[in-house]
């Protein structure tokens, strides 16, 4: 029987393994003289790959004790296993949605899906990591797949230019946090949250004090260098924040967002911020708790500073990406103005806007990638926003759901959107910061205009004649549609979302309600 | 001086890297100790490529031409206008050889302490090295090797 | 029982599916039989749904018990707070 501890990890060796043996397959076969094209088989292997990787992942029937295992560098408790489970359902539907764009945008390498399966297991790393190496290698595993994903189009230099622009941006960041945790190594002597966890989280540690080490008898008074640690933690923060696109770092996430495939932004947009949010959680929620005091602010001005860049940025864009890339920015800064209260409903609210935030992104990205211009001239990539002149009269009912996608993102009623913006405006209210919640809901009012645009463009626009497109054959617009029931029935019935995350936030460590 | 080269019989002195100050113990001195191997490598080092240059030089059938004297440049012209497209086979080369190198730097330290590691250690660096010929499998089949 | 859970389930399935066709431009009722398959899909989902919502509450005040805590009651008119006792 399989009875010691490491076990727990079999989803993530299985999907390791399952890499290995899609990179000789494809290999294999896709270098022959009589050259087959295995983009889809791959692609509904990769499918598979991840549906078993759920299969195993929810059959662990130990969720609310906390295994810390391979000498307490990966950690697994409920926080792991319920952002594993629901990275990995959004990814089934990411390969569904971009298996027609990758054969119309004729990428017919195999080792794109075999990238998102290296994408996901250092995702997977990071929502598990319990050690600032383990979740520098995990990072460093997932911006590395996402480089190549974003250059992967050959015959295009934008593309190519994006690739390069999201290197070199990645790579610095991650240097950023190496630096940050040198320095915590070097304060502490330890780079394990856990044992970080015990040294910091209750102590309220001023500039050089002293700190009483009671576990060992032989040392009784040790030096802690309470400033060192914030200027570490700083380092570590403008690295995360880097990764999630937030302003003032967000400028790269325009260029690549609209220059790499847009099957490549999709994921890029989706599935990494949660969990560059659960690590985030990680480190400074319940490891270094108590220094929310210093950095609380910081948060706050660089919160509120996003929502005001994605707000006022999203007003002058002309193309469709760049809007849903100034989109996604703000929604970045909601999330951090939650996060920043430091208080459990605070942690809750970030969850469940998290939650909606994934799940109007992947319907938003995938009506994206189900339009298909008829008639453009070669050359041309990305849509702008004039290629959605009189979408309602070309296809009505996708007009409908774009519209309530845009709708359920600006966060008018009766979409969910709405619920989980009123959530963090709750509780930045109930934490005290009024200003910012002004702030905030005025900004939201602004983005609103540039989602109401698109409405207006789709439905009201003066011209002739509108832009014509394919009709959506595809097997799986059952998912969009399922995606459009959601929001108009979770604004009706919340409640799961709001448990789930309330279960969430009650097993995150010493968390007091 | 000439009594230093042979070990002096000095009962009294009962830890061996102790200063006598009378003679020189080659045989138990820390700098022999310690620094001898490295003069035997230099002498090596030194004898191999002598012996190298002088048969090759003596042995080697010469007739010498421009073109086989001229300066080998990677397969490109050496003096030429800077401004040529930059060949990726270099770089593809440059990183390969990182990744190699970084897998036999971690199999050193493990060569050194696997005596003292038990079955899981052992394969856990046979798993590392199995990972990475899949890697170098890869690179083989998909032709990022070939030098056309 | 969750019985209003199964039936709106079933229909919106349903519905959904009528969508599905909508969207891509052909009569409502192509491809009948995932009308109904979608049915017994929606039906299925819409019976775990109100199932998980009632174990979400009991996990929840087990783990509020554990904490010390008073539990949490359901004030969801739809789902009655059942007293484990």
């Amino acid at each position: 029987m399989l009875i010691f501890k490491e076990i727990q990890l079999l989803p993530e060796i299985f999907l390791g393994i399952s890499i290995i043996y899609l990179i000789i397959h494809g290999t294999f076969i896709s270098v022959n003289n009589k050259y087959l094209l295995i983009q889809n088989s791959i692609l509904y292997l990769s499918i598979l790959i991840i549906a078993m990787f759920c299969f195993l992942l929810l059959n662990n029937s130990i969720e609310y004790n906390n295994f810390q295992i391979f000498n307490n560098t990966i950690i697994l408790d409920y926080l792991s296993f319920s952002s594993k489970a629901w990275i990995a359902l959004i990814s089934i539907f990411c390969f569904l949605m971009v298996q027609r764009y990758l054969a119309v945008q004729k990428i017919n390498y195999f080792e794109y899906s075999v990238l998102i399966l290296f994408a996901l297991l250092g995702i997977f790393f990071i929502c598990s990591s319990n050690d600032l190496i383990t979740a520098y290698l995990s990072i460093e595993l997932q911006s590395l797949s996402f480089y190549i994903m974003a250059a992967m189009k050959k015959d295009s230099a934008f593309s190519a230019d994006a690739g390069l622009k999201y290197f070199i941006l990645g790579a610095f960041s991650s240097s950023l946090f190496l630096f940050g945790s040198s320095i915590l190594y070097g304060v502490s002597g330890t780079t394990n949250f856990e044992d970080l966890k015990n040294l910091f989280f209750l102590t309220y540690l001023e500039y050089e004090s002293i700190y009483g080490v009671d576990n060992y008898s032989f040392v009784k008074h040790v030096f802690i260098d309470g400033g060192l640690i914030q200027f570490a933690l700083v380092f570590i923060f403008v690295s995360l924040l880097f990764k999630l696109a937030v302003a003032p770092f967000h400028l790269w996430s325009l260029d690549i967002y609209e220059g790499s495939p847009s099957s490549s932004t999709f994921f890029f947009a989706v599935v990494p911020k949660l969990a560059i949010f659960i690590l985030i959680i990680r480190i400074f929620y319940s490891s270094f708790f108590e220094y929310s005091i210093k950095w609380r602010y910081y948060i706050v001005v660089v919160a509120m500073l996003t929502v005001i860049v994605g707000s006022f940025g999203g007003l002058e864009q002309k193309k469709l990406k760049s809007l849903l890339a100034y989109s996604s920015i703000s929604h970045m800064g909601y999330t951090l103005i939650a996060f920043s209260t430091g208080t459990f409903e605070g942690m809750q609210s970030m969850l469940c806007y998290l939650f909606l935030y994934m799940i109007a992104g992947l319907c938003i990205w995938s009506i994206f990638l189900l339009l298909q211009l008829k008639y453009k001239y070669s050359k041309k990539q990305n849509k702008d926003l004039t290629d959605l002149n009189l979408l309602s009269k070309s296809n009505n009912i996708l007009a409908l759901f774009f519209s309530t996608v845009l709708l359920s993102i600006a966060g008018l009623p009766p979409m969910v959107g709405f619920l989980v913006k009123i959530g963090i405006f709750l509780v930045s209210i109930e934490a005290s910061m009024y200003f910012v919640a002004i702030l905030s809901i005025l900004c939201s009012v602004i983005s609103t205009f540039y989602y109401i645009r698109i409405v207006k463009i789709m439905y009201f626009e003066n011209s002739v004649a509108g832009k014509l497109y394919y009709p959506i054959q595809s097997n799986i617009s059952i998912l969009v549609v399922c995606l459009f029931y959601f929001l108009l029935f979770l604004f009706v019935n919340p409640t799961l979302i709001y448990l789930f995350s309330y279960k969430i936030t009650l097993l995150l460590t010493m968390t007091v309600v | 001086m000439i009594s230093s080269i042979f070990p002096s019989k000095n009962f009294f002195c009962l830890n061996k890297l102790s200063v006598c100050s009378d003679s020189f113990h080659l045989n138990t001195s820390l700098f022999y100790n310690e620094y001898s191997v490295i003069l035997t490598f230099l002498f090596i080092a030194t004898i191999l490529s002598v012996i190298i240059i002088l048969f090759s030089y003596i042995l080697a059938v010469q007739n010498p031409e421009t073109e086989k004297l001229s300066t080998y440049e990677c397969g490109f012209e050496p003096y030429e206008d800077a401004r040529h497209t930059f060949d990726v086979k270099f770089y593809l080369v440059a990183i390969l050889f990182i990744v190699f190198d970084i897998e036999t730097m971690f199999l050193i330290p493990w060569t050194n302490v696997l005596g003292q590691l038990d079955l899981v250690g052992f394969w856990s660096m046979i798993d590392f090295m199995f990972e990475l010929s899949i890697g170098y499998v890869y690179i083989y089949c998909i032709g990022a090797l070939d030098i056309h | 029982m969750g019985l209003t859970a199964m039936l709106v389930g079933s229909i919106s399935g349903t519905g959904l599916q009528m969508m599905n066709n909508a969207l891509q431009k052909v009569p409502l009722s192509r491809r009948p039989w995932l009308h109904v398959g979608y049915f017994f899909l929606g039906g299925y989902i819409g019976q775990r749904w109100v199932k998980l919502e009632k174990e979400l509450v009991i996990d929840i005040n087990e783990i509020r018990a554990d904490k010390g805590l008073p539990p949490m009651i359901a004030t969801n008119a739809w789902i009655k707070y059942e007293n484990p006792e």
